[in-house]
């Protein structure tokens, strides 16, 4: 029966047409066109983390508070002044590699630099994880990274597209 | 004519819904045991996916792993390419003697890692309030160093040797311990690294621990009078079997070459049950006889506990012949004596042996990898060692355990806390770096040390 029901999804996905944040851009993301949006990044992942059920996150910093800016510089290589605002939500146990990510850009120009840095973060957490805890390596290889206005989103959970519909939905409104 | 060619497509028509037949009544796979990973088992679906091509892939991911007799098609790949005289498959060499070696050239190696791991590390240390005789690192040179002989002609390998030499030269105010010479020497006396995993197997660990202690020897191991010279009459406490011996100075003055010394202070692999050995206790200036006692305690054993394991390199290859290698234990180390905490359970063993029955039989250290893992002996001599390590860890602390009342074992990794809080918290008196020399200069995870992602 579940195949069945993959096949009706891969029947389902080749017939709709369907439009994801506003108009695509060249990188397929939805990000140029979009206009820009200002809404705080601790609010959007507490409201993520509220619609998508992701059992490992226990901890969540954003800008501004004292520790951030360690984590930040601990977990990414660029410069902190391109991020605006920011918000890591992790597994302060380590057992998981349940991670959502939310950062502001500055300048959207700095998207592609912020995107290759988030992307580097799943590398590394594919090597942190491969071959000791193949369930939590499954998560990191279905992780994504996408941008959306000028915020740019890491999601490593059990359902990142739960995520995604999760944060496009709550930019919708914002 | 025309039947032929009907007859040809019938064929193929034929084969085509024989394959979709079975995909369709062919129980759908989660995991797979030989590959150690969880397979696609779902399509998902979303709107992003579609409209980025990405759905394509998640349907080709779905059916290359769901497709019927994955297993054996993939044993076929690898032995059609072995056979046709391929020396790597999926990055691993395919070396002499059975072993399988994980290929890692120069080019693996980002630029400017090792400067920031040292870095980072010497940084730590130095903010530690540890006594710098007191911090050890001891980094793994891999299957591809020590056994390089073994290596396919021509097989590109990064310049372990010159990294090793850097580390020497970053880590000249701490205890350095290059293995490169103990793990060879290992390696022609017994199996030192496992055939199908790149880990060291526990005849290797336990090569590198008596390297440990020797140099540890020299620093002062167990001086716990260093630099005294009021020895008469007084009880020292021995690390030797935890017991307190006492010492006539008037009849032992006798400082030993160091051979005696190492041969007697630290237990060997065989030894003579009928043999007095001598315990000393020693410091950097003076070494004195303090007692003679047999140490049967402390005789090594080690205990084969799986003779079927298949490991990591094995998953990349699944090539149809390759042997399996055993898998040993310490049998009189890290059993019943301690309390082992990795956040989640607590046990009286270093090993868990429900690993034993799983794929990744190396688990059986510890049950696998924790970001903090506490042990508590039944030592009480108030040394307590923080082991910031890799997997390569666990194979060797449960050597450790009659040496310290409590060992930490910190993956960073995994590890989300202030490791230099971490320090001051459990009181820390001894640190020791302990991870594989590849993960040391390419591991951006040693960056946590400059702050830490923080509760």
């Amino acid at each position: 029966m579940k195949k069945l029901r993959n096949a009706a999804v891969l029947l389902l996905c080749m017939s709709l047409l369907l439009t994801a944040c506003g108009t695509t851009s060249t990188s397929g993301d939805g990000s140029a066109d979009n206009p820009e949006i200002t809404v705080s990044t601790a609010d959007v992942t507490g409201k993520v983390l509220e619609q998508t059920e992701i059992s490992g996150i226990d901890t969540t910093l954003s800008k501004g508070e004292d520790l951030y800016e360690s984590n930040f510089a601990s977990l990414y290589t660029f410069d902190e002044k391109l991020i605006t605002d920011g918000s890591i939500a992790y597994d302060s146990t380590g057992s998981t590699a349940d991670e959502i990510t939310i950062l502001r850009v500055a300048d959207k120009k700095d998207l592609d630099t912020v995107k290759a840095a988030l992307k580097s973060r799943i590398k590394q957490r594919a090597t942190d994880f491969g071959g000791y805890k193949p369930e939590e390596t499954s998560k990191v290889n279905n992780a994504v990274v996408f941008s959306c206005s000028n915020y740019v989103i890491l999601a490593i959970c059990d359902d990142p597209s739960a995520a995604r519909s999760s944060f496009m939905k709550i930019m919708q409104e914002a | 004519m025309r039947n032929k060619k009907s007859m040809t497509g019938i064929l193929f028509l034929s084969i085509f819904v024989a394959v979709f037949v079975l995909f369709l009544v062919t129980p759908t796979r989660v995991f797979s045991e030989n590959e150690n990973r969880v397979l696609t088992n779902n399509i998902s679906f979303s709107l992003h996916t579609v409209m980025s091509g990405e759905q394509g892939t998640a349907v080709e991911d779905f059916m290359t792993d769901q497709m019927p007799g994955r297993d054996w098609f993939q044993t076929l790949a690898s032995d059609t390419r072995r056979f046709a005289g391929f020396k790597e498959i999926n990055g691993v060499y395919l070396a002499d003697d059975g072993y399988l070696i994980t290929k890692l050239t120069e080019e693996d190696i980002p630029d400017g890692q090792l400067d920031k791991n040292t870095s980072s590390l010497n940084n730590l240390f130095a903010s530690s309030g540890v006594e710098p005789e007191r911090i050890a690192v001891m980094p793994v040179p891999g299957a591809d160093c020590i056994l390089s002989n073994l290596l396919p002609d021509g097989a590109a390998v990064f310049d372990s040797d010159k990294a090793m030499m850097t580390l020497a030269g970053r880590f000249a105010d701490y205890i350095f311990i290059d293995l490169r010479e103990t793990l060879k020497e290992s390696a022609e006396k017994t199996q030192t690294f496992y055939r199908t995993d790149h880990h060291w197997t526990t005849a290797g660990a336990y090569a590198a621990y008596e390297e440990y202690c020797r140099m540890q020897a020299e620093k002062g191991f167990c001086s716990y009078t260093k630099n005294s010279d009021n020895y008469s009459n007084q009880s020292l406490y021995s690390d030797i079997n935890n017991t307190i011996v006492d010492y006539n100075l008037s009849t032992s003055n006798v400082k030993p070459d160091n051979s005696s010394l190492y041969t007697s202070y630290f237990p060997k692999l065989s030894i003579n049950s009928n043999t007095d050995d001598y315990d000393y206790a020693y410091d950097t200036y003076k070494c004195r006889q303090i007692t003679q006692t047999t140490d049967n305690d402390s005789n090594i054993q080690l205990q084969t506990v799986s003779t079927d394991f298949h490991g990591s390199l094995y998953s990349k290859v699944l090539c149809s012949d390759i042997p399996y290698d055993s898998v040993q234990i310490v049998a009189n180390r890290g059993v019943d004596e301690v309390v082992v905490d990795n956040g989640t359970s607590t046990s009286n063993s270093c090993y868990d042996n429900s690993f034993l029955d799983k794929k990744d039989k190396y688990g059986v250290f510890f049950g696998g990898n924790y970001s903090h893992v506490s042990i508590a002996t039944q030592v009480e001599n108030g040394k307590r060692l923080l082991v910031i390590k890799d997997s390569f860890a666990n194979s060797f602390v449960p050597f450790l355990t009659t040496y310290y009342q409590e060992i930490h074992m910190i993956d960073l990794r995994y590890f989300t806390g202030s490791v230099k809080d971490f320090i001051n918290e459990q009181q820390i008196t001894d640190i020791l770096v302990l991870c594989e020399l590849s993960n040391m200069l390419t591991d951006t995870n040693f960056s946590k040390l400059n702050g830490g992602l923080q509760q």
